[in-house]
């Protein structure tokens, strides 16, 4: 359920392109150091933005430096200095990596569970140590799994809406963890829990071919219908999701990076759902 | 107070029509119409006022301590708070406890009512506590039975019609200059209609 809340390049300028790839760098190499080399293939674009958000929310001044990929080390490019925002994000990505590979189990067939089993198993140190820094966030977390499953598994299939509040919540928490002053907290709430419901519709209007072929849940094909008025359903619900989104980020009081968050929110996520809908074969490449 | 220059997010250098600019995009972006039954309201309200200090701030300065001119008034929020407390309303109390964003309360209130006595207005609310509360489908479904049961009311209507716009792809947010010039065009309209409202 990863890569719906990302930029959109053609509309960025150079420098906030170097800004917004440097975050994305600078959290693979905090990935790495705290978590071990493989953490780095948890490395996505939401946690990206919510670095950049924190950053963007707090007092402190991020730093850029030039470094040597860690991935392509023939490959140079600016990096953003570890600090206390991008250790949070590697952080939550590793608690909902814990939760999403135990989604997998319970979800796959013998032998993809083995394979998620060893994967939990080499985590569940890391996890320990995380759960333990965030309490509130990882009881969140583990509730809103829970729910997840008991209404995906009911037999009449629940409306959209309450499909999403599970996501929806862990979003909120995530966003509400950023803390700040009453007015911001109650701001950053909202807005969690309006993107928790865009990245649960986008990542099932994402999938709903692939999970028609296998019999998986899908929130899209309960109403069930044509190809055709199943996409315009989905896209028209996006779009009421989205533009309440750009709404609610509007009313943040911003440090930095202003012109970048407002391009994923109001031009990245809309791009998104417009590649997002069409059938798999008829993508363009994404960006880089 | 904050530099106001720093709350319009320019220079001091600015030019005249830059600052205007400046002001009207912001005011663009913060009107109450684009936050009306939104939880979040107050603070769109409240940043409003302070881009309208900052503008004043700025036009004193710039003459010399005149009078801050008739440009902004336009946009000055105060008749466009929407107002629950009308009294011919049945649903009384339950509007006040959406005013209070009391949304679990409103909420219990209006499923205890009888289903033959779900009306209109009972659509209208039962819509506005679901938008609050994030529920943007649902609402949808409750705004438009509410029309259906009432087509006259321009409270239902309007409120339907923004998140129609909004299902369509239309946030008030450009992306392009064409949708730009339909944001214009419809904010001018917006803006003649405030006129004329508030002049009869």
């Amino acid at each position: 359920m990863f890569g719906y809340v990302k930029a959109c390049p053609p509309q960025l300028r150079l420098c906030e392109w170097e800004a917004y790839r440097g975050v994305y760098c600078g959290l693979c190499r905090t990935l790495g150091r705290r978590f071990g080399p493989f953490a780095r293939l948890t490395l996505s674009y939401e946690f990206t933005f919510l670095a950049m958000l924190s950053m963007a929310l707090g007092e402190e001044t991020p730093a850029f430096r030039r470094r040597r990929c860690g991935v392509n080390p023939l490959h140079r490019c600016q990096h953003c200095e570890e600090n206390a925002s991008l250790q949070m994000s590697c952080d939550i990505a590793v608690l909902t990596l814990w939760y999403k590979v135990e989604d997998n189990i319970a979800d796959s067939g013998f032998l993809a569970r083995c394979g998620w089993r060893l994967l939990r198993g080499l985590m569940r140190r890391q996890y320990r140590r995380t759960a333990a820094a965030y309490p509130a966030l990882d009881a969140v977390f583990a509730d809103q799994m829970l729910r997840q499953r008991r209404l995906e598994q009911q037999e009449t299939a629940p409306p959209l809406d309450e499909l999403c509040e599970p996501t929806a919540c862990m979003m909120q928490a995530m966003l509400g963890s950023l803390g700040g002053e009453a007015a911001q907290q109650r701001i950053l709430e909202r807005l969690g829990y309006l993107l928790g419901r865009y990245i649960y519709m986008a990542d099932a209007l994402d999938d709903w071919e692939k999970d028609r072929k296998s019999g998986s849940f899908n929130p899209f094909l309960q109403a069930g219908g044509e190809a055709e008025a199943l996409r315009r359903r989905a896209k028209e619900s996006l779009n009421l999701t989205i533009g309440e989104i750009g709404a609610t980020f509007d009313l943040l009081t911003l440090q930095r990076f202003q012109p970048v968050l407002e391009n994923i929110i109001h031009l990245g996520l809309s791009a998104t759902v417009e590649e997002i809908q069409l059938p798999p074969k008829q993508r363009r490449k994404r960006y880089p | 107070m904050t530099d106001p220059y720093k709350v319009l997010g320019i220079s001091p250098g600015a030019s005249d029509d830059e600052v205007k600019e400046a002001y009207r995009r912001l005011a663009r972006k913060y009107h109450p119409d684009n936050y009306v039954n939104n939880p979040l309201s107050d603070l769109a309200t409240e940043k409003m006022k302070e881009i309208n200090e900052a503008y004043d701030e700025i036009q004193r300065q710039r003459k010399g301590g005149g009078s801050a001119g008739g440009y902004r008034q336009s946009y000055s929020s105060g008749g466009y708070q929407q107002s629950y407390s009308s009294g011919s309303s049945q649903f009384a109390d339950i509007r006040r406890l959406i005013n209070l964003n009391r949304l679990g309360d409103a909420e219990e209130l209006l499923d205890g009512i009888a289903a033959g006595q779900r009306n209109a207005e009972w659509n209208y609310l039962k819509g506005i506590v679901n938008y609050r509360k994030g529920w943007l489908d649902n609402a949808v479904t409750y705004l438009s039975n509410a029309c259906n049961m009432e087509p006259g009311n321009m409270e239902y209507r309007s409120t339907l019609n923004r998140l129609l716009q909004q299902q369509n792809g239309y946030t008030g947010q450009s992306a392009g200059s064409s949708v730009c010039e339909v944001c214009a065009s419809l904010y001018c309209a917006n803006l003649c209609c405030n006129c004329m409202g508030g002049g009869c």
